[in-house]
């Protein structure tokens, strides 16, 4: 992009470009350098220079506009634009357009958003609609992050000199119209979030069926954002990914997090005989460019697992160190190799036996979680009626037990409970406990014909293969709640949250069993109220 | 004239208030005069029974006077004379000696004269007008002229005129209104005869022409009348009273409000002791005469004569057939009506009117023909209603008679109702009926897996029973519960059973499926039914259930119920797949008949761009609300699938996110501004979002399908797949064969040419002996069938000699083999009347044309066989190689047979493990036919006959590709309507007398006779392909 900048403007605009000081596009084009860095103060500083002396140049427009882009102002950004571009013959400036359009559907994108500032003004997030809900649970978890990863992990290696912008698009369309992703690739990868151009993005748990960890995704973006900043935008696809895997669960979970079930199962799956790894080369441009959801995840957990190994071989001064490294200029290879003194195939080598070292364990039975995206169609009903009117039997790969769990369902439909019950109990006989679900119909039947402890019993080993499950959390927090333990109850309703922040359950059961002393019984008074009375968009 | 400013401006004030003052005097004054004195005038004349123009021309000139006296003033203050008179006479003293304002005018007017003729002098004249006209600056025209009357004047007047409105509407003022003719003037009080005034009287009703009824003279009449209304009454009598005139008195019945009789009015005339009187008859009442005797005493009659009006009844149509409500199955169908009408006068037209929605229109059945009864039967052309599957048509006749007077009473007959046979509103009431049994079907086996928790288990979560009760009666008494509800499911899936045939668009699979399904339920009901006799006949034996029954005894019940789970699970999912795929076909063909109408909308588009009729755009408008109402269906439907089938098979987005709607508004707003092109441009669109959303369903269906069904599904899949493979081989192969056959064929008509000549004119002797020997037998004689065989023999010795004139000995050895054959059927025909005629001694005529058959078949036999003789054998005309290439499709044709059979059993095998083995036992059939045909094929290479070869490898690629359209449609949802989509073109059929069957058509058909056809058949086939052939 920068290279193009000067060839373009001369070869471009003529005269008046010609006849320019050549300093002006030699500066726009530091600018731009300096917004690659994720330096963006100081090229807004920079920007303001150029504005200072040429402020009709179209250089100078194209680079004030980016800045401002990056600042989140997308109206100025596209009014700058335009007029730089206005001049520009057909075919010429092409990735200028392309930007262009980028932040006009940007603009068009977020253009009826609100937008609200944490307590500690250190975030701004700008949302739609119903996620408003979504804000206290958001600053919360993003504080934490702040804390546990900018300030602690990464030794405030990242500047923050203004607050970080969230946005929070209430579809996966969205989500497509302000990035440079296709909805396909958003679809077949999963992708749900981003950090670019100085700002997270994610898609609201509202936009798909049963949820997503959503305050786990934004923490994250947030680590993008952290390491971005640290080291000036040099770190690899692969490094950059695990680091956020890795830290994804800072902001609620002490250092050292194990594998999850899906990670672990997926990573043994590969080592195994038939199994294949994603290379990191593989990896790049970005993980949502890989060809499905499963390669997605497989790259997702060893990358995490790459982290945990140079974590736990070299603490965070070494990972540290790797970053100051990749600023500085050194390739990852160095930069590892420097850091660990392997050579970086021998580091990898070091990685895959320690991986292997592991014993790590399928699962099997267990289908790695995948997104699913709620349609527009089935949109006019509220969010909280969607997970429970889907039919995921399709889900069951078993043919018997998807027959059984279908019977299950129709009699459920038909208010027979009991024979529902038998049916998915067939069914769990042959796909075992682990199956999410049989497991969660067969707990919520249960829990539904009043036998707490059998739901939880049903519930219990699925929710620890999938402790993202939102369903079978509230399952299970009901059912706890039901047998008096609110410290589980709570446990399993706050996963619910993480995950389905819009199904009102959760937190019509949380008002009840938060002390009435603390501050969040409120708050869950308040969101009860709210989703209860709410429609669907 | 100059006049000063002032002295004019007062006058012409002055005159102003004067004229107005005097007109509303004089007016009010005339008024009061002429008013009273027209009042007199008119109550006398009302009195003397003046009536009219007199009475009008009083109050004429009444009103002459008045405006006279109102106009008066204008003309009497017209000089300006008067006017300053009038101004010096109110002005009197005060204005100084002598008339100052009427002088100051009159020495104004003479002032000219003054200058020339100085008999005064002119300045002092000036001096005197300056003061006079200062002094009349002065004067207010208000003051000198007082417009406002006294009030006293005014009351005076205003009470007069109250007094004469008053008097004209009270029954005082009845004079005044019978001189102003707006009133009849009352009988002149008479008095009452003790006798009869009128004897001998004869009536003479003149009926009205709508009736057509000759005029009726009734002679010593009483002088009732009872006649129709418009009936002409003339009146002749004798009086018994000397009179010098006579009056008719009419009175009206209470209650109406027709007079009896109508202008002209009721004329009476009295000569030579004789009366006679005429009227017309308008409504029912009464009159009497009223003698004016020359002593001038009036005598009225005692008793009163009835008018009476006869009624004239409404027609009455009756429609006789249909006898009930009708469902048609085709909307261009005709449908008779039959009918009778009658009227008590004569009947007018009768028409057909029916109704769709608010919609009524008719059609005229019959023309008025003055007839008063009528029946028939009218065929109604179902084209001309606008009936779309599942319309509801309400349809009645109406008929009026000719009353013209009156105005045309109306008959109406009863209503019927039409609909069109929807097969997707029949499938729709089915699919509901699915619905409820797949319900049914799911409490039954909740109620059943219940079962499985009855008796002594140990989860078992009923309450203990009652003390003293027995727990295995209990469970027996809920056991036979269950029985019987099993029982009644039973009961209503074979009532859903017998219901498919009404819905053609219920798959085979589906009918046989549940058809196994019923049995197999039927199946454990028996057997549970022994189970639960026997216990109830324990039960009834002992004195108590606790004494008789032990738990032991429940075992068979037990043990039963899962085997009802497991069937009803089974059943259950089967039911819920085969209605969950029905509704996604539906879509499906939703969307199908949505492509069409949007097709038709597409010509009508076309056609409407060079046209522009208001015709073409009404029906484009219907076409665009088809369309509406289909998505909104579609919709509908999609979200009533929404809980029922998952999302990967049912792309709701492809629905919700088109923009049909939208694009549906603006086309009708741009033909709304006429914008046809931008219209066409946008139906594209929606065709093309249309066509994305059938693709989506099409995909759900296949998946769902592929799921839910996916062993069926694979083997249908690869069966269309293996018989697209098999039709093209045989395809090859006659397309190969073909090539032959036409080498084959140009050797035998080489070889025929050098032939053919010699042969042709020998023959045709022969052939007109066999039509004479034809000709000779009497079709008389022949009963109707052998009759037709006769004509067809006749036909079929006439083409023989065209044939053979034309040198076509093919055909001409195929028509002398139908003569042969028609012959020997005649014959015998012949032969058995002949012998049904022996007892009656007519059998002579029988025996000559039997001999004359006879004959004629043997004519027709040789010249068969010497026409056989001229033909090669196919052998000695096919070259080697020819031959050579006919081996070697012979072995073609025996390996794509065997292929045929080897896929022919293994979809044998795969069938008899389906769930719903329907297709695929039908494309098993298919495929044995399409063997034999293979299989002749084979035959008939090998014995070098290509032509025959040809026609069955046709027959057995024909056969392929039906089936594989059929394999290929059960794959796909049928038609909505299963009429597919030609059922709104008009079908056109060519007439019999523009078709000629092509040589090439004719060819084939003689080969296919040639094949034999089983014995009792044969000649059914024969005669079939001959007319086919003609």
């Amino acid at each position: 992009m920068r290279g193009s900048l000067v060839a373009l403007l001369l070869v471009c605009l003529g005269a008046r470009a010609l006849a320019a000081p050549p300093a002006a596009p030699a500066q726009a084009d530091h600018v731009h350098d300096l917004l690659e860095e994720w330096r963006v103060t100081e090229a807004a500083a920079e920007a303001d220079k150029l504005a200072a002396s040429d402020p009709e140049d179209p250089a100078t427009l194209l680079a004030v506009g980016d800045v401002r882009f990056q600042q989140g102002d997308y109206k100025g950004a596209l009014e700058r634009f335009d007029r730089a571009l206005v001049g520009l013959p057909r075919g010429a400036g092409e990735e200028w357009r392309a930007l262009r359009e980028l932040i006009a559907s940007t603009a068009a994108a977020t253009r009826d958003f609100k937008e609200a500032t944490s307590p500690d003004g250190h975030f701004i997030i700008r949302y739609g609609g119903r996620d408003e809900i979504l804000l206290p649970y958001a600053f919360a978890a993003l504080a934490a992050a702040r804390r546990e990863i900018a300030e602690r992990d990464f030794g405030g290696m990242a500047a923050f000199d203004a607050p970080v912008r969230v946005e929070i698009y209430s579809e996966i369309a969205d989500l497509a119209r302000v990035s440079t992703l296709t909805l396909k690739e958003i679809e077949t990868s999963g992708t749900i979030a981003l950090c670019k151009w100085n700002r997270l993005m994610i898609v609201s748990p509202r936009a798909l069926v049963r949820g997503y960890p959503w305050l786990d995704t934004l923490a994250h973006e947030f680590t993008h954002f952290v390491v971005s900043r640290a080291s000036h935008n040099t770190v690899p696809i692969w490094l950059h990914e695990g680091l956020a895997k890795f830290e994804e669960r800072r902001w609620r979970e002490a250092p050292g997090g194990t594998l999850s079930p899906t990670m672990e199962h997926l990573l043994a799956t590969a080592l195994g005989r038939s199994g294949r790894l994603i290379t990191f080369e593989e990896m790049h441009p970005s993980m949502a460019k890989l060809p499905s959801q499963a390669d997605t995840a497989l790259a997702f957990a060893e990358v995490a697992s790459v982290i945990e190994y140079l974590q736990g071989r070299h603490g965070w001064e070494g990972i540290r160190q790797v970053i100051l490294y990749l600023k500085s200029g050194s390739s990852d290879a160095r930069a590892i190799a420097a850091v660990t003194n392997r050579s970086f195939s021998e580091f990898q080598s070091d990685w895959k036996s320690w991986l292997r070292g592991r014993k790590l364990r399928t699962h099997p039975g267990l289908v790695p979680a995948s997104l699913k995206f709620a349609r527009r169609g089935k949109g006019q009903a509220a969010e909280r009626d969607r997970e429970k009117d889907e039919d995921d039997t399709q889900e069951i790969t078993e043919e018997r037990a998807r027959r059984f769990a279908r019977l299950g369902g129709m009699l459920e439909t038909h208010g027979r409970l009991a024979p529902a019950a038998f049916e998915y109990e067939k069914a769990q006989g042959l796909t075992g406990p682990g199956n999410l679900p049989v497991a969660n119909r067969l707990a919520r039947t249960y829990l539904a014909l009043g036998d707490a402890e059998r739901a939880i019993a049903a519930a219990t080993p699925a929710s620890e293969l999938y402790p993202d499950s939102a369903g079978l959390s509230v399952t299970l927090g009901e059912a706890w709640r039901r047998k008096g333990q609110a410290e589980n109850a709570i446990r399993y309703l706050e996963t619910a949250l993480r995950v389905n922040p819009f199904d009102p359950a959760p937190h019509c059961a949380l008002a009840q069993l938060y002390d009435a002393k603390d501050e969040r019984r409120a708050r869950e008074e308040r969101a009860c109220g709210t989703l209860h009375g709410a429609p669907g968009k | 004239m100059n006049r000063s400013g002032h002295i004019g401006a007062l006058l012409t004030q002055v005159r102003t208030r004067l004229r107005l003052r005097q007109a509303v005097l004089n007016g009010a004054v005339a008024a009061a005069t002429a008013g009273s004195a027209a009042w007199l005038v008119l109550v006398v004349l009302g009195h003397v029974g003046v009536r009219g123009w007199a009475g009008w021309g009083t109050v004429t000139l009444a009103l002459g006077v008045v405006l006279a006296a109102v106009l008066r003033p204008r003309w009497l203050w017209g000089s300006d004379d008067a006017v300053a008179r009038a101004i010096d006479e109110r002005l009197g003293a005060s204005a100084g000696p002598g008339d100052l304002i009427l002088s100051a005018v009159q020495l104004e007017r003479l002032l000219p004269q003054l200058s020339g003729e100085p008999t005064v002098s002119p300045e002092l004249v000036e001096a005197l007008i300056r003061q006079v006209d200062e002094r009349a600056s002065r004067l207010d025209p208000r003051r000198l002229v007082e417009l406002q009357l006294p009030r006293r004047r005014w009351l005076a007047v205003a009470l007069m005129f109250s007094l004469y409105g008053v008097s004209l509407l009270t029954p005082a003022g009845r004079w005044l209104r019978v001189a102003l003719a707006l009133e009849r003037a009352p009988a002149p009080s008479a008095q009452r005869a003790s006798e009869p005034l009128v004897g001998d009287l004869e009536v003479r009703l003149t009926y009205p022409g709508y009736l057509q009824l000759p005029p009726r003279t009734i002679t010593g009449s009483s002088g009732e009348v009872l006649a129709p209304r418009g009936t002409k009454v003339e009146m002749r009598g004798r009086l018994l009273v000397p009179a010098q005139r006579a009056e008719l008195l009419l009175e009206l019945d209470p209650g109406t409000s027709a007079a009896p009789a109508t202008a002209p009015e009721p004329q009476v005339a009295v000569e030579e002791g004789r009366l006679a009187a005429r009227f017309t008859v308008t409504g029912p009442g009464a009159y009497r005469f009223l003698l004016h005797t020359e002593a001038d005493v009036a005598l009225r009659e005692a008793d009163a004569h009835r008018i009476t009006i006869e009624v004239d009844r409404p027609p009455r149509v009756d429609l006789r057939a249909p006898a009930d409500d009708l469902e048609v199955t085709q909307p261009r169908s005709r449908i008779e009506l039959a009918y009778s009408a009658e009227d008590d006068h004569g009947l007018g037209p009768l028409e057909l009117v029916w109704r769709i929605d608010d919609h009524e229109q008719r059609l005229a059945v019959r023309q008025g023909s003055g007839l008063r009864q009528v029946a028939g039967s009218w065929e109604w052309d179902l084209a001309q209603v606008d009936l779309r599957p599942g319309v509801r048509v309400s349809y009645w006749l109406e008929v009026k008679d000719n009353d013209d007077v009156g105005g045309p009473n109306l008959g109406r007959s009863r209503t019927l109702y039409l609909h069109l046979y929807s097969a997707a509103q029949k499938h729709d009431e089915m699919l509901g009926r699915e619905q409820v049994l797949l319900d049914h079907a799911v409490q039954l086996l909740g109620d059943r897996i219940d079962g499985e928790f009855l008796g002594p288990r140990k989860d078992a979560q009923d309450p203990a029973p009652p003390d003293g009760a027995n727990p295995a009666a209990i469970e027996f008494e809920r056991r036979s519960a269950l029985h019987a509800a099993s029982g009644r499911f039973i009961d209503e899936l074979g009532s859903l059973l017998g219901t498919f045939d009404k819905d053609p668009l219920a798959g085979h699979e589906l009918r046989v499926a549940a058809g196994e399904m019923h049995q197999r339920l039927a199946r454990l009901h028996r057997a549970e039914e022994k189970e639960v006799r026997s216990l109830s006949s324990r039960i009834q034996a002992g004195r108590s259930p606790g004494e008789t029954l032990t738990a032991a005894a429940l075992r068979g019940l037990r043990e039963a119920n899962p085997r009802h789970v497991s069937e009803l699970e089974r059943d259950v999912l089967l039911l819920d797949d085969f209605l969950q795929r029905q509704r996604l076909e539906q879509l499906l063909s939703l969307s199908d008949e949505m492509a069409r109408a949007r097709d038709r909308l597409k010509k009508l588009l076309a056609q409407y761009k060079n046209s522009h009729s208001e015709a073409l755009r009404q029906e484009i408008e219907r076409e665009l609300r088809r369309l509406e109402q289909k998505l909104a269906e579609l919709e509908s439907k999609a979200a009533q699938l929404g809980g029922h089938v998952p999302d990967e098979f049912l792309n709701r987005e492809a629905l919700a996110d088109s923009d049909m709607h939208q694009r549906l508004d603006s086309l009708r707003e741009m033909l709304a501004r006429g914008d046809v092109d931008q219209a066409m441009s946008e139906l594209d669109r929606l065709s093309r979002t249309l066509d994305q959303v059938a693709q989506s369903f099409e995909g759900g269906l296949r998946g769902y399908r592929g799921d839910r069904f996916s062993e069926e599904e694979r083997a249908l899949a690869e069966l269309e797949s293996q018989l697209a493979d098999l039709e093209h081989d045989e395809r090859e192969l006659a397309t190969e064969t073909e090539k032959v056959r036409s080498r084959y064929q140009q050797a035998t008509e080489q070889h025929m040419r050098e032939r053919v000549e010699p042969f042709a004119k020998k023959a045709l002797e022969q052939v007109a002996e066999l039509q004479k020997k034809v000709d000779a037998i009497d079709p008389r004689l022949l009963t109707p069938g052998d009759g037709e065989r006769l004509a067809g023999t006749r036909r079929a010795v006439d083409d023989l000699g065209r044939s053979l004139r034309q040198a076509d000995l093919d055909q001409a050895r195929e028509q002398v083999r139908a003569a042969r054959s028609g012959l020997s059927d005649v014959q015998l025909g012949l032969t058995l009347q002949e012998q049904r005629q022996q007892w009656t001694g007519a059998r002579t005529p029988y025996r000559k044309a039997r001999g004359n058959a006879a004959e004629g078949e043997e004519v027709a036999r040789r010249l068969a066989e010497e026409l056989e003789r001229q033909f090669p054998r196919s052998d000695e005309l096919l070259s080697p190689a020819d031959r050579q290439r006919l081996e070697e499709l012979r072995q073609q044709q025996a390996g794509t047979s065997r292929r045929l059979e080897e896929a022919r059993r293994e979809l044998e095998q795969r069938s008899r493990g389906q769930r719903s083995p329907g297709m695929m036992q039908l494309a098993g059939e298919g495929m044995k036919q399409a063997s034999q045909h293979m299989e002749r094929a084979q035959n008939q290479l090998g014995q070098g006959e290509p032509r025959d070869a040809l026609a069955a490898e046709r027959q057995a690629a024909d056969q392929l590709g039906q089936l594989r359209q059929q394999v290929s449609q059960s794959r796909r949802p049928r038609e909505q309507d299963g009429r597919g989509g030609g059922q709104d073109e008009v079908v056109k059929i060519p007439g019999a007398d523009e078709y000629r069957a092509p040589r090439d058509f004719r060819e084939d058909l003689l080969d296919a006779m040639k094949r034999a056809a089983p014995e009792a058949y044969r000649e059914r086939v024969k005669r079939f392909y001959e007319e086919l052939a003609r």
